[in-house]
């Protein structure tokens, strides 16, 4: 059960356990996707022309789910997602309720 | 069974050296400048495409953006260049196909989807969007029915389910309320039905809302089952959003609930110590 620190208003149980619930399904959701892109980074560095040769691709194939965690962390990408303000342009959605 | 079962723990991997991997990084980097990661989206102008390639892949952050075609049919080509290392930097792209002015003037359309025929093929993805509140399908019918045969792999996206009636959005947990959940269920089997019928086959379907952060994981795994098998890491690799920007948005928390729900539900946002001192 998540204390509540008296700053926010608190989440009865039914509301609780509804977002628990989503937040569940999102996460598997996202353990899902990332095994499915392993298996496909891994087809693609065993099928490459140039890396299928090399040594590493064994080693690479082992580490799993981490691999593109890794990758993602040496091409600079995990800085974060874009804030919501940013994410939500409502001028750019065009919204009209 | 758990995916950290089956393979070493990330937080182990102090193991994994940059440098040996500098031939996988290189063919990575070549890879994503010879065939860019494509998606295409498509949907009538003001149902949020901007905002969902934004907020799937952060298109807004730190990218070089080059546009080909007109002013209203973009081909455009997000360079994401990260910080040097080794001396060199790493680069990215993802390539966006769209018409933001689609369904604008009958006359453009048909310049437009032209050149949506002529660029479908390049697409490892396309995602057709309509909004939640928009009943005249008419359009959406009638160009699914142009475009069907370059379009191999789709997704129907029904973006803005926050301003579905009754217009009662639980902010507190960012999630519909119980009357929205209804009526978002019964639009989506109607859209599905309705462009389905157009397309002449089954299509994918996923309800969501773009300036929410709601559903947008179920919208990247349908994409991504739709991606051809050996490109899907691609995409994965340039994903700009977790459950937890969802999560920042449920006004009902306090900060110290919020990291609780995080720590207790969520797998750790694993840390990969790159020496800072191997890049400039």
């Amino acid at each position: 059960m998540v204390e509540d620190d008296g700053v926010a208003p608190s989440l009865d149980e039914n509301q609780l356990s509804e977002l628990v619930q989503h937040l569940q399904t999102e996460e598997e959701a996202s353990r899902l996707s990332t095994l499915q892109s392993v298996e496909s980074f891994n087809l693609w560095i065993t099928n490459h022309p140039a890396l299928r040769q090399m040594v590493i691709v064994e080693s690479v194939s082992k580490i799993g789910p981490a691999i593109l965690r890794f990758l993602r962390a040496l091409f600079g990408l995990d800085r974060g997602a874009p804030d919501a303000s940013e994410a939500g342009d409502a001028t750019q959605d065009d919204r009209r309720p | 069974m758990n995916s950290n079962d089956q393979h070493p723990s990330p937080r182990n991997h102090a193991a994994i050296d940059p440098r040996a991997l500098e031939p996988v990084v290189s063919a990575i980097e070549a890879e994503f400048a010879k065939a860019p990661p494509t998606i295409a989206i498509i949907g009538l102008s003001g149902v949020g495409k901007s905002t969902i390639v934004n907020s799937l892949f952060g298109t807004r952050r730190d990218v070089s953006a080059t546009t080909r075609g007109t002013s209203r049919f973009h081909k455009r080509k997000f360079e994401i260049v990260s910080r040097r290392l080794y001396g060199t930097s790493l680069k990215c792209a993802l390539q966006v196909i769209d018409a933001p002015g689609l369904g604008e003037d009958a006359d453009l359309d048909d310049n437009y989807l032209k050149r949506y025929r002529q660029h479908l093929p390049e697409a490892d993805i396309a995602l057709w969007v309509v909004a939640a509140r928009n009943r005249a399908l008419a359009l959406d019918q009638q160009y699914l029915r142009r475009l069907a045969d370059v379009l191999p792999h789709v997704v129907l996206g029904i973006n803005q389910v926050d301003l579905v009636d009754p217009l009662s959005w639980n902010e507190s947990i960012n999630l519909p309320s119980k009357e929205q959940a209804k009526n978002i269920a019964i639009i989506a089997d109607d859209r599905r039905a309705k462009l389905a019928a157009a397309f002449s086959r089954p299509m994918r379907c996923v309800a969501f809302s773009a300036l929410k952060h709601y559903n947008l994981q179920a919208l990247f795994n349908a994409c991504l089952d739709e991606a051809p098998k050996h490109r899907r890491w691609m995409f994965e690799i340039l994903k700009a959003f977790s459950v937890r920007d969802w999560l920042a948005q449920a006004k009902g928390l306090s900060q110290k609930q919020r990291e609780a729900l995080e720590s207790k539900y969520l797998a750790a946002d694993d840390q990969f110590p790159i020496d800072d001192a191997s890049r400039e």
